[in-house]
């Protein structure tokens, strides 16, 4: 029993409202998601949302239901992570094929490294799941951090390569693009880094505190994560395509060229054309 | 729990930086860098080696070629930094209402990437080199590529002049 007044209740209570809102913002979300039709470009993130949404609506009603046991519970989180998880691997693996579809010269590198990474991270992850089990106070709950802690893996691993890819070959984001990808990237690495720490813990009064505290923190990063797609959705995208390509560089902004030299260009040509 | 914490760093940091990296603004045409590709072709030329290799000693033969191959990397580093600059030049260019500008500007961009995809797989390769000096290897297509992209630069240009990019390719 949590004691009104003790540093527990606080924790208690301070996670319960970042997860209220955590909800609210996501039930938001996707009525912007809805109304500005963003479900044509990002049919999966829509979905993921929808799920994230419902989810935790079901959950929080699970949470009040007196008919609902811990164990009934615990079920309820499982799946809606594992369904959330899911997701998050399709739309990584989606925005990473939509942008290739814009530079076929890569694509095939692109996919091959990208497959290559995920059997890498396939076996980090496993190496993790073999070699540091970590501390559950039962055997499903330990299956659960594992397979949550695996995923979670695997979905850093395949965000880093994403974002080294695009930024070496210099492909071009769309920002929403962006803003989502970056939503997982903070969703995924916090959650990993929680669930290393939460494995870790040993039971007793103290690791209650520290699982309220580590429950709060991470519904507070899944409240960040909401508000930058939130942010990115909300962002007229014309406006960003524009940050992205700033005016000065080329001919599509419509800035006054240079006046034409046509004669080092001669030179050049021939230089080059030169055998 | 270490590792865990290492691979959540690096997936919170690396979206970060490169938003940093684009807010504190990127490298622009002038910064385009001089790139001799003649005398990189010398320095990768197999021909240039076996001389060397046959008139030096096996001491400063070792030395000298090690450093041919480091100016060869600088030179490689300097080629795809060229062509990072002149993928946001096609970038931009890609929005534009002409056609043919749009055409130009596509093919530039794949012969940057392709470029910067070659430079990936070719630096380590020089370093392997570094380390076993009498080692072969073949650049030719790196060359190749960038006698390409060079070429394209120049046909965008005399659509719409970009400044001295091409004087300085």
């Amino acid at each position: 029993m949590i004691q009104r007044g003790s540093l527990m209740f606080s924790l208690f209570l301070a996670w319960h409202i970042v997860w209220f809102t955590r909800v609210t913002l996501s039930l938001i979300l996707l009525l912007v998601i809805i109304r500005r039709q963003l479900y044509k470009p990002f049919p999966l993130f829509t979905l993921h949302t929808a799920w994230i949404a419902l989810a935790g609506m079901g959950l929080v009603a699970m949470n009040y239901a007196p008919l609902v046991t811990g164990n009934q519970f615990f079920v309820g989180v499982a799946v809606s992570n594992s369904v959330e998880a899911i997701l998050a691997f399709a739309i990584i693996y989606q925005i990473f094929t939509q942008r290739l579809r814009h530079y076929p010269v890569v694509s095939d590198l692109g996919r091959s490294a990208f497959r290559i990474t995920t059997l890498i991270f396939v076996v980090i992850a496993v190496g993790l799941a073999w070699f540091e089990p970590g501390q559950a106070p039962s055997h499903w709950t330990s299956a659960y951090l594992i397979m949550q802690r695996t995923a979670r893996t695997l979905q850093c691993g395949q965000l880093v390569f994403l974002f080294l890819f695009c930024g070496y070959f210099r492909l071009s984001w769309r920002s929403r693009a962006f803003g989502i990808a970056l939503g997982f990237g903070i969703l995924t690495s916090t959650s990993l880094a929680i669930n290393a720490i939460h494995s870790q813990i040993a039971s007793g009064r103290v690791a209650n505190l520290n699982e309220h505290f580590l429950q709060m923190l991470n519904d507070s990063t899944y409240l960040i994560a909401v508000l930058v797609w939130l942010c990115y959705c909300l962002a007229p995208e014309e406006i960003l395509q524009r940050k992205h390509n700033p005016p000065r560089d080329g001919p599509a902004t419509g800035t006054p060229f240079p006046d034409h030299d046509l004669e080092p260009w001669n030179r050049e040509l021939e230089r080059l054309l030169a055998p | 729990m270490t590792f865990s914490i290492i691979i959540a760093i690096l997936a919170l940091s690396v979206p970060v930086v490169i938003r940093l990296a684009k807010g504190r603004g990127m490298p622009q045409v002038e910064d385009i860098r001089s790139v001799d590709l003649r005398a990189f072709r010398n320095l990768t030329d197999p021909e240039e080696e076996e001389y060397l290799r046959l008139n030096l000693p096996s001491a400063d033969f070792r030395r000298i070629q090690r450093e041919r191959l480091r100016a060869a990397v600088e030179y490689i580093r300097c080629a795809a930094f060229n062509a990072a600059v002149l993928m946001r030049v096609a970038e931009a260019a890609r929005h534009s209402p002409d056609p043919a500008t749009v055409q130009a500007a596509v093919r530039l961009s794949d012969n940057a990437i392709r470029l910067r995809s070659y430079a990936l797989r070719a630096i380590p390769k020089l370093y392997l080199a570094m380390i076993f000096p009498g080692r072969r290897f073949s650049l030719a297509r790196v060359t190749e590529t960038y006698e390409q992209m060079t070429r394209q630069v120049v046909l965008l240009g005399l659509q719409y002049p970009l400044g001295q990019i091409s004087a300085a390719l």
